[in-house]
């Protein structure tokens, strides 16, 4: 992440509160700034004033800062929670959206984080760990405020099955190409707890949304397939899991 | 042998055929009427085991159209029947020490050294024996989720008791001669009969009644749901016992898209499963998702309309139209136009409106009400229709 600030709209509805909420959960974890995006003109004391967004747990408010208009602009590699879907494209792509599912928690109080990074043998996989370590490692940086309490990664692979190999050693079945990357993400999360779940589910997307239920992950970690045409694994798991997800920029920094 | 029921049961039967010879036998031979009735006793108890086998085997038959839950109610009713048998060992039992308490002549009761061993073999011999099988048999009854095998169980550690009780007679008898001493200790006996009895003919009769798990397996199961992420609540929750099975019927409330619900709905039955392993072999959970229940309310947005461009007006009063909007589970779902009326109140009564939101910088007081009415003024944080989710 390029800066320790996560971006949130600010909306009125039920679903825009729940967004607030889980933004001002998250920064309490990553020890970061809430910038509150909200339209022009914008009474911020009104914002401040929704008791039932920051009880029972205020995020401290000089973490708090407002900015105006629709489409402010950001810093590449930016934290954006919620719903920006009018925002223009390109300007999306060059930062990592936060989507929490309807989620109003990061995840519980006094419990290390989880995320789970699904890949495969292609880069989206990669791009996915480092998000998901740089993500870790701001969780579990000691932070002034005492937020760090460590955090847990599940890299996650599931693979078609071999009909010629034992069903009950998926480890077997996998490709080449995903080993390799298997073994770059154990390097990269070298000093990070973490541990790989290898699979032969069904298919890849029960794969993914059954065991981030399964591992009662915080959050899955994914980035955009290149040269996916139709059916990107990560639009059927936004559009089908109830764990937050969280995608990584696609353009470099 | 040692795990499968069946087995486990021949077993029983074979053991109530051996106690049915030595405590009839030695019961006539020492002239003991409470052994020999024992002895007797014992008859029914084989019936009742050789009715427990026909039933695992019946309850094994797999469910079908005709059967949903297989023939595992069968069970229930043979613990119905074991409760209803152990009241009249229990009856009998106390009936035969009131009679030889208060009216039987004792003194042709031969327990002298020559019947000591044989009296105690017939009693507390069989006793241990009961105690040994009658564990073992509710070990193997929980294991495999029979609960008439555990009832059985249970009624034959019941007949462990009163080996013991009449052994302390035998026992008494003989140190002091006094060969009414074992009637108040069946007495004894009997109760616990009854209390063990109940609570067999209790449970089995509330399976057939379609009790509930009861308070405490309802929380089990209402934590294991509420512990999946996208899980906003348990609405409804149904359960009882079909044999040895748990059944459950669950409404969860969730804000999930229809695609997540198979997700969820084998997360939740994973947890269920691993929460209620320890007492029910097998859980049918039956899952249905409903959106969460809450409040729809109609509210109204004063509307301030200048050059062309729409804003939140600072105040009804300054609203040139109102936003009447119909609002679900916190979001606007309808919305329509109504050009300010004169009479405001009339107009926002007549659209049964319960709010209304107007957006005035300096405000921060909690919500107030509208001048003569029940209408609560809110102020929103922008002026910006977009806050709002509207175009």
């Amino acid at each position: 992440m390029s800066e320790r600030t996560v971006y949130v709209r600010f909306r009125e509805s039920r679903s825009g509160q729940s967004e607030l909420r889980y933004a001002a959960s998250l920064c309490r974890r990553l020890d970061a700034d809430l910038m509150v995006i909200a339209p022009e003109p914008c009474s911020s004391m009104r914002v401040l004033g929704l008791a039932d967004v920051w009880s029972p747990d205020p995020l401290r408010r000089e973490l708090i800062r407002f900015a105006s208009g629709t489409t402010p602009h950001l810093p590449t590699g930016s934290l954006l929670v919620g719903d920006f879907g009018d925002w223009p494209k390109n300007e999306l792509l060059r930062h990592h959206r936060l989507y929490p599912r309807d989620q109003e928690e990061f995840c519980p109080p006094k419990t290390p984080p989880k995320l789970l990074v699904p890949f495969g043998k292609g880069g989206s996989g990669e791009r996915a760990g480092a998000l998901a370590v740089s993500l870790s490692r701001a969780m579990s940086d000691p932070a002034p405020s005492g937020a760090g309490h460590g955090s847990e990664i599940v890299f996650y692979h599931t693979t078609w099955r071999n009909p010629a190999l034992p069903p009950a050693l998926p480890r077997l079945h996998m490709h080449p190409g995903s080993a390799a990357t298997q073994a770059r993400l154990d390097e990269l999360a070298r000093d990070i707890n973490h541990r790989s779940r290898i699979e032969t589910a069904s298919d890849v997307v029960s794969g993914i949304v059954g065991s981030a239920l399964a591992e009662n992950a915080d959050l899955i970690v994914m980035a955009r397939g290149v040269g996916t045409c139709l059916g990107s694994y990560m639009d059927r798991v936004l559009a089908r899991t109830t764990v937050p997800v969280i995608v990584a920029l696609e353009v470099s920094p | 042998m040692k795990r499968n029921p069946t087995l486990v049961m021949v077993a029983v039967a074979a053991m109530y055929v051996i106690q049915i010879v030595t405590k009839v036998g030695v019961g006539r031979y020492i002239r003991s009427p409470m052994i020999e009735g024992d002895g007797w006793h014992m008859v029914s108890d084989l019936f009742a085991a050789l009715i427990v086998i026909g039933m695992i085997r019946l309850s094994k038959v797999k469910p079908s159209e005709s059967f949903p839950f297989g023939l595992k109610m069968v069970e229930s009713l043979g613990e119905f029947a074991v409760g209803l048998s152990m009241f009249w060992l229990a009856f009998s039992v106390g009936r035969e020490a009131l009679t030889g308490l208060f009216g039987h002549d004792h003194s042709s009761v031969r327990i002298g050294r020559p019947y000591l061993s044989l009296a105690l073999g017939a009693t507390a011999g069989n006793a241990a024996f009961s105690w040994a099988v009658g564990r073992w048999q509710t070990s193997v009854g929980k294991s495999s989720g029979h609960v008439s095998m555990i009832a059985d169980g249970q009624e034959t550690i019941s007949d462990a008791r009163i080996g013991v009780a009449t052994a302390l007679g035998v026992v008494g008898e003989y140190l002091f001669h006094a060969p009414w001493l074992e009637y108040p200790f069946a007495l004894g006996v009997a109760i616990l009969i009854v209390k063990t009895g109940g609570e067999i003919f209790l449970r089995g009769l509330g399976s057939l009644m379609k009790r509930s798990l009861g308070a405490e397996f309802n929380a089990k199961i209402r934590e294991a749901a509420v512990s999946v992420r996208g899980v906003v609540g348990v609405e409804d929750l149904r359960t009882f016992r079909s044999g040895g099975d748990a059944v459950c019927n669950i409404k969860i409330a969730s804000r999930a898209p229809n695609c997540a619900h198979i997700d969820l709905k084998n997360e939740i039955t994973n947890r269920v499963h691993e929460r209620l392993k320890g007492d029910f072999p097998k859980t049918w959970l039956f899952v249905r998702f409903v959106l969460p229940e809450t409040p729809r309310r109609r509210v109204a947005v004063a509307i301030r309309e200048e050059g062309g461009r729409l804003s939140v007006a600072a105040s009804h009063l300054v609203a040139t139209r109102f936003l009447i909007c119909d609002v679900e589970d916190g979001e606007i779902v309808r919305r329509k136009d109504a050009p300010a009326a004169p009479d405001i109140l009339k107009l926002l009564r007549e659209k049964r409106v319960t709010a209304l939101y107007a957006h005035d910088r300096s405000a921060l007081e909690p919500p107030k009400l509208l001048l003569g009415s029940d209408i609560e003024i809110r102020n929103l944080a922008s002026a910006d229709l977009s806050a709002l989710g509207l175009p």
